[in-house]
């Protein structure tokens, strides 16, 4: 507990700044909501002069944009990009935030089992991201209300809005493995700015491509927003190897953890 | 007790352990020596259960200490390089403490208070270095444990702080049986604390003795002849080194005190005297060859 806490406490300075920018964004993304619907039909115009791919891959759907759901959804391409560098960062600095402040001298001589340190720390960088959504749901949805021409569907409004916690979730995953291989990281920030960007544009080419394998191997295409406005539920094939994925990630940084030495050299 | 036999510990690519054996028995302080970059750390890291001793053996009391819960709540490391949880106090930490150690000793804490004369409620980093390793003594010494490893310890103490350490340290082995391996790359600062020393170098353990044994056994002789005469006397003794000084010669010998003086005194001396090494000494005509190499540990 005493450690969780500790984590907690760690991650919360740079939680508190991410949470604030998503809180940002959303706020900026969705306050130009009217004047953009006022002036739809001269944008739609405008973006038709641009090529097909160049829209798709920049996640331009022309027949919904005018709506609050399909102008927050083509938004939420951004947003879930800034959330995925959050929690590629964290999942990163867990091991090597031990490794540079030596912390892992410092537990490792404590009664505590190397499971229990690692259970710890993932749980509470979870925490942190749990904490970070929570704030976005409650702002972005404030902000639709705020800013709705018509009713919108609420139900679909969340669905959208939690897959920023499920892309979360797969990139602390990543990060956590990416650091559990690497402990001797130098510059976390980038290493995930790296990693982060080059998914995203994997999922940019699989929508050009309009390949369905390739949208595998980017998170940011697991939860298409289209999908999501049109079925009313997420694409189970994606849920389950995004599911998959995660804990094989975690399951691997247990094993490799508590079997490694941990070098604070 | 502490038991290491045939530790090996490789990294990337330096072998910086290369077989080690050391023996600590329970109720005795340990002093381990060695240059820089001899293999200390290292050695102790694995001892505290920091490394996975993957080739050789290391345990206390029988058992091995790599994620061994039970045995970490009686063995205690303090590193060199200290580290306390950003911002926390004194008490903070204590607090921390006392939820993972099972024998955390409340009375303990409070009364060592008086000992190292910090205030409970004072932020950790805002204390100097030398403070902050009295919090290190002061919250190892709370949890009563039955194992201390302490990596050059007593760095950044002055030397009010360093004799009163010491007797904590004398006390609670002479009380309570604790055993204590202790790292320096200076025999001096260890002198007057160790029973047993061992000298680690290259990653190898070159010696380890008990004080007492090594000062019994050897013996400095200063002689004065009144004229040159055959030594042959002196060829059953073990001789470890001899030098002239003008008319005095200087003998270092191994062996029996008496007999070394009946040896001597066939030979009808003017003077003789059989006088004590010092423990820096000692090591130098101990260690022959390796002497030279670990001579500026010892003398510095």
């Amino acid at each position: 507990m005493n450690m969780f806490l500790y984590e907690l406490k760690a991650y919360s300075k740079s939680n508190i700044i991410w949470t604030c920018s998503l809180v940002v964004l959303v706020v900026l993304l969705l306050s130009m909501f009217p004047t953009f619907a006022n002036e739809a039909t001269e944008f739609i115009k405008l973006m038709e002069g641009f090529p097909e791919s160049i829209r798709k891959a920049i996640g331009l759907s022309l027949d919904s944009i005018t709506s609050l759901l399909g102008y927050y959804s083509y938004s939420f391409t951004y947003i879930s990009l800034c959330g995925a560098i959050q929690a590629m960062n964290l999942g990163t600095s867990i091991i090597s935030k031990e490794v540079r402040e030596k912390t892992a001298d410092f537990l490792l001589t404590k009664p505590v089992t190397r499971k229990q340190i690692m259970t710890a720390k993932i749980s509470a960088a979870i925490s942190s991201l749990i904490i970070t959504n929570i704030v976005y749901i409650a702002s972005a949805y404030t902000m639709a209300i705020l800013v709705k021409i018509e009713a919108f569907n609420i139900k679909t409004f969340f669905m959208i809005s939690i897959t920023l916690f499920f892309i979360q979730m797969i990139f602390l995953a990543l990060g956590l493995l990416v650091s559990v291989i690497f402990p001797k990281i130098k510059s976390v920030i980038s290493v995930s700015l790296g990693t982060v960007f080059t998914f995203f544009f994997i999922g940019m080419l699989s929508t050009t491509v309009g390949d369905e394998a390739i949208r595998y191997i980017s998170p940011f295409k697991y939860f298409e927003a289209s999908y999501i406005i049109q079925k009313g539920r997420y694409e189970t094939s994606f849920i389950v190897s995004g599911v998959i994925f995660i804990i094989i990630a975690i399951t691997t940084s247990y094993l490799v953890y508590s079997k490694k030495d941990i070098d604070a050299v | 007790m502490i038991e290491v036999v045939n530790l090996i510990k490789e990294f990337d690519d330096l072998e910086a352990l290369k077989g080690v054996n050391l023996h600590v028995n329970k109720g005795s302080i340990y002093g381990l020596l060695g240059s820089n970059g001899a293999g200390k750390t290292t050695l102790l890291k694995t001892l505290a259960g920091i490394y996975k001793d993957d080739k050789g053996q290391v345990t206390i009391d029988g058992d091995r200490i790599f994620e061994n819960e039970a045995l970490k709540q009686r063995v205690i490391f303090i590193p060199d390089h200290l580290f306390y949880f950003s911002s926390y106090t004194i008490e903070d930490m204590a607090k921390f403490y006392r939820e993972v150690y099972s024998n955390w000793n409340e009375d303990r804490y409070r009364s060592l208070q008086s000992v190292f004369k910090l205030d409970f409620n004072k932020k950790i980093h805002k204390l100097s270095k030398g403070m902050q390793r009295q919090v290190a003594f002061w919250l190892s010494l709370s949890i009563t444990p039955d194992v201390m490893i302490l990596d050059e310890p007593l760095d950044g103490l002055d030397s009010v702080m360093r004799q009163k350490v010491k007797n904590l340290l004398i006390q609670e082995v002479a009380e309570r049986e604790m055993t204590i391996i202790i790292s320096s790359h200076n025999l001096r600062e260890l002198e007057d604390l160790c029973d047993h020393i061992g000298i680690l170098h290259k990653g190898e353990l070159v010696l380890e003795k008990e004080l007492d044994d090594l000062k019994q056994d050897i013996h400095k002789i200063q002689v004065v002849f009144k004229e040159p005469s055959s030594r042959d006397a002196l060829k059953e003794l073990n001789i470890l080194y001899q030098e002239e000084r003008g008319s005095v010669l200087l003998f270092i010998a191994r062996g029996n005190k008496e007999k070394i003086l009946s040896c001597f005194k066939k030979l009808q001396p003017v003077i003789l005297d059989i006088l004590p090494l010092t423990l820096e000494e000692i090591f130098i005509y101990e260690m022959g060859d390796i002497g030279y190499a670990i001579e500026n540990i010892i003398i510095e």
